[in-house]
């Protein structure tokens, strides 16, 4: 955008101005080659859409969920989101080194069975060449790869660029153990989730965005599903005044 | 192989190993037993009774229906197996392998060791059996029928002496001549021999005297070679042995070339192909190829294939290459829809993603799940390959073997109980039930979190009814709380309707627990409303073995109100529950437990149980 362009947009509203730019930067920072046809899919959880550039998850990208401790709800989260990737059709690769993911789960959160294939790898190697293979794919709509200690840079370069070729999005659990936090990573978009306080008949996750690409880093928000068949009203109890979404990094 | 097709339907149907098991097919207006396990046998079952009249004998005696074209597809497949130890091994059914060895026992270290191969390659593909090495293949056909051990192995020139005990009808003699000659008092085989063999002639025909000659080896008996059902089968015998890897490749390259050719004039496609590769002086290597859908594209069997030649051992010279198909299908044709990318949906495409990742990872570790037919939450899902799932016989994993992955029988239908307490079993069998169980929606607006107590007796929490020492003795922890007004109380019709649910169950010794869980439950209906709740919610990761964990739960069978995991101790914020699932009688042990979803303070949530019959508490998984 040239000098005198700006100029002109000055006349026009702001807040377009500042998209136009959002949208150059977003090139530059990415694939300046190919025109942006990327989509963004709609997480189903508007506070966390909101925090995101674009409204939702990019296609072709890498989408790391960083979990900050012991019964987080990183996966349960990550489910939800493949669930919603794969909305639109196609297929779902669960890679699942530790072999105890629970399909009637998925399957309550959304992930039908019919769809999802289920690979059990031995080695850490082999599940990311797995998760390469599957996000290569163009009948694949999202990858969730869970239990992985480290990802190495070029990995990680490699993942995303699979995920390009594929146009697919690939979901990557990790803990926090991992010192993910801080380290190189090419994923279009990082999420730190913690365990919150929520009522029987709700699930609730802590969502802290700590990298979005053509975005910013977000403060913790708390983001929910709610139990439709439940018709039972919850008692609740007001227990310590406010409840303040506090994510702890310590994690364990 | 005497048992071939009971033991084949058995598994199929999903049969346990210990239940006796016959196979039975129509005749005139009664259902007549063709073959049943050894079980059935010592029960009293005899092949050509009536279903009726096996039942009468044995009453616990579970039929299937014969299917012979399937036995007769295994039997193939175990012939095209079995090719490993000879190139001539011929199918004769109902369950019988005959392999010209002839020459063959030197790269395998002597007969004997041969036989036992070939015995436990056999067995290992689930089939009880026995063999006989002879040389004649009347002769051992005989041992290996009537002959008592696994495996016998006669001598150069012995096969007289090893056939004169054995009974005549071993030497497959008709029935009418057996009868016959059991008439006259000619019982085995050494007394057909002593008779003249001019009135042998005169009174049997010549069958009988051709059978004898045939296994004692005065008439020639060809063993004719087996081609896997007219699949189709090439084979190159390279120039001159090599190690190198490029011309193994080369040449599996031509060989798929001239297969998919073939298949492309059958009009198939192959769902499973065996490529082995000889060796001289050596055992030859076999490697097989799964697809998930049959196939002839070219370019992507040769790129599985690739895949198989880099992974070979090339330290002893490979000298010819052959390449069969072991089940073949109609390749399915796919039409693309105008508006659609063709790409995105092509189930080619994909079937050559899920065709790599399993040739590559193993047939069991790339799966699809399936709802299983159980309340157990440990098998209320199986694990199907993605490959090799077209012809029966698949095997199918448990999810709590997905690690150590083996062929599991499924547990056959039986009668489950399983309560929420609510009164209404659930419908099982699809995924459909997992589904209706419990869907999750998003919220619109992101609300603060609270916790909230599970409520025992009128209402007070659970702390509040155990004196727990530990629990009231913590500054931090939440007095008793109130119910808020507006708790939905629910109707007390919904409280009777839990009586009948739970006297329907036929576990007798239960039954005092049971009228007391049903006067406790029924007076305090604010935990049914709980229960309801519960109903369904199943953890994302679901441990292989419940762990045994610490817990202080509320009195009277109420929810945890703290557990001790992995070194922390954990608060509870609230519990919800129990879920009871009382199930897996016919699996030998029966399954009492009571599930509670459980968030402690933090937020974690998880899946523990309490078991019944030892009163201890298991983490089973967690919300993670």
């Amino acid at each position: 955008m040239s000098a005198e362009s700006i100029k002109l947009g000055l006349r026009q509203d702001r807040a377009a101005i500042v998209r136009q730019l959002r949208e150059q930067i977003r090139r530059m920072e990415h694939d300046y080659a190919r025109p942006p046809e990327r989509q963004w899919i709609g997480t189903g959880l508007a506070a966390l859409d909101e925090r995101l550039a674009g409204g939702g998850l990019p296609t072709g990208s890498i989408v790391e969920l960083i979990g900050s401790g012991r019964a987080c709800g990183g996966l349960a989260l990550a489910t939800w989101l493949t669930a919603r990737a794969a909305s639109d059709g196609g297929q779902v690769v669960v890679i699942d080194s530790a072999g105890d993911f629970y399909p009637p789960a998925a399957e309550q959160l959304g992930l039908g069975a019919d769809r999802m294939v289920l690979v059990h790898p031995r080695r850490e190697v082999d599940a990311l060449w797995a998760a390469e293979q599957s996000l290569r794919s163009p009948t694949v709509a999202a990858v969730l790869l869970t239990c992985l200690l480290r990802v190495e840079h070029r990995q990680s370069r490699r993942l995303q660029l699979a995920a390009e070729a594929g146009g697919g999005i690939g979901l990557l659990v990790r803990p926090i153990k991992a010192q993910a936090r801080g380290r190189v990573s090419t994923a279009a978009v990082r999420l730190l989730v913690g365990p919150t306080r929520s009522e029987p008949g709700s699930v609730r996750w802590l969502v802290q965005v700590l990298r979005c690409r053509g975005g910013w880093p977000s403060e913790p928000v708390v983001v929910g599903l709610e139990d439709e068949a439940c018709d039972v009203s919850v008692h609740a109890a007001a227990v310590g005044g406010a409840d303040e979404p506090v994510l702890r990094l310590a994690g364990g | 192989m005497p048992l071939l097709s009971v033991e084949r339907t058995s598994r199929c149907c999903g049969l346990p190993a210990d239940k006796p098991t016959a196979v039975a097919e129509p005749v005139g207006q009664s259902q007549r037993v063709v073959s049943c396990c050894r079980l059935a046998l010592t029960g009293g079952v005899r092949p050509g009774q009536t279903v009726a009249e096996a039942r009468a004998v044995l009453p616990e005696l579970a039929v299937c229906s014969h299917d012979p074209q399937a036995d007769r597809r295994r039997l193939g497949q175990l012939a095209a197996g079995a090719m490993q130890f000879s190139p001539i091994v011929q199918p004769v059914e109902p369950g019988v392998l005959l392999l010209d060895v002839t020459g063959c026992e030197r790269l395998f270290g002597g007969e004997r060791r041969l036989g036992g191969l070939g015995i436990r390659y056999v067995e290992r593909e689930g089939f009880s059996v026995r063999g006989a090495i002879a040389g004649t293949v009347g002769a051992a056909w005989a041992l290996a029928h009537a002959g008592g051990e696994r495996l016998t192995v006669v001598e150069p020139e012995g096969e007289v002496a090893a056939l004169a005990g054995l009974p005549a009808w071993s030497l497959r003699i008709e029935r009418d001549a057996v009868a016959a000659l059991d008439r006259l008092g000619v019982a085995t085989v050494d007394d057909l021999l002593h008779l003249p063999r001019s009135s042998l002639a005169e009174r049997f025909g010549g069958s009988v005297l051709r059978r004898l000659d045939q296994a004692v080896g005065a008439m020639d008996e060809p063993v004719e070679p087996f081609r896997p059902a007219e699949l189709p089968a090439v084979r190159m015998s390279l120039a001159f042995p090599t190690d190198r890897q490029e011309v193994v490749h080369a040449g599996v390259e031509s060989l798929l070339g001239r297969l998919t050719q073939r298949l492309e004039q059958q009009g198939q496609g192959a769902a499973e192909l065996v490529c082995t590769f000889y060796r001289e002086q050596a055992r030859p290597i076999v490697s097989q190829l799964w697809l998930s859908r049959p196939t002839r594209a070219l370019g992507h069997l040769t790129s599985l294939l690739a895949e198989k030649v880099r992974g070979l051992d090339l330290s002893v010279p490979v000298s010819a290459i052959s390449l069969h198909v072991v089940r073949a299908g109609v390749v399915p044709r796919w039409q693309g829809r105008l508006f659609e990318s063709a790409e995105v949906s092509d189930p080619q495409k994909a079937a050559g993603l899920l065709d790599e990742l399993s040739n590559r990872l193993g047939q069991g570790a790339v799966v699809r799940a399936l709802p299983g037919d159980d309340h157990q939450p440990e098998h209320a899902c199986w694990y199907e390959p993605v490959t090799g799932g077209i012809d029966g016989g698949i095997q199918r994993i448990r999810h709590d073997v997905t690690r150590r992955v083996k062929p599991a029988l499924r547990a056959s239908p039986s009668p489950t109980l399983c309560f929420a307490k609510d009164g209404a079993p659930k419908p099982t069998h699809s995924t459909e039930h997992w589904r209706a169980s419990r869907q999750w929606h998003p919220t619109k607006t992101p609300k603060s979190s609270s916790p909230t107590l599970c409520f025992a007796k009128d209402g007070a929490p659970n702390e509040g009814t155990h004196a727990s020492n530990e629990a009231l003795a913590d500054p931090g922890a939440p007095g008793p709380v109130a119910p808020h007004k507006g708790t939905r109380r629910i109707k007390s019709d919904v409280a009777r309707r839990v009586k009948p649910a739970l006297r329907s169950d036929s576990v007798a010794r239960d039954e005092n627990d049971h009228a007391h869980a049903t006067a406790a439950w029924a007076c305090h209906p604010d935990r049914l409303s709980e229960v309801r709740m519960a109903a369904g919610e199943r953890p994302v990761r679901l441990f292989a073995r419940p762990q045994p964990i610490d817990v202080i739960a509320g009195a009277n069978g109420g929810g945890p109100a703290w557990f001790r995991w992995r070194g922390d101790r954990r608060r509870v914020a609230w519990s919800v529950g129990p879920e009871r699932i009382e199930t897996g009688w016919w699996r030998g042990r029966q399954v009492c437990r009571d599930y509670y979803v459980v968030q402690d303070q933090e937020g974690g949530r998880f899946w523990m149980f309490r078991d019944r019959e030892n009163r201890r508490w298991y983490l089973h998984g967690c919300f993670e």
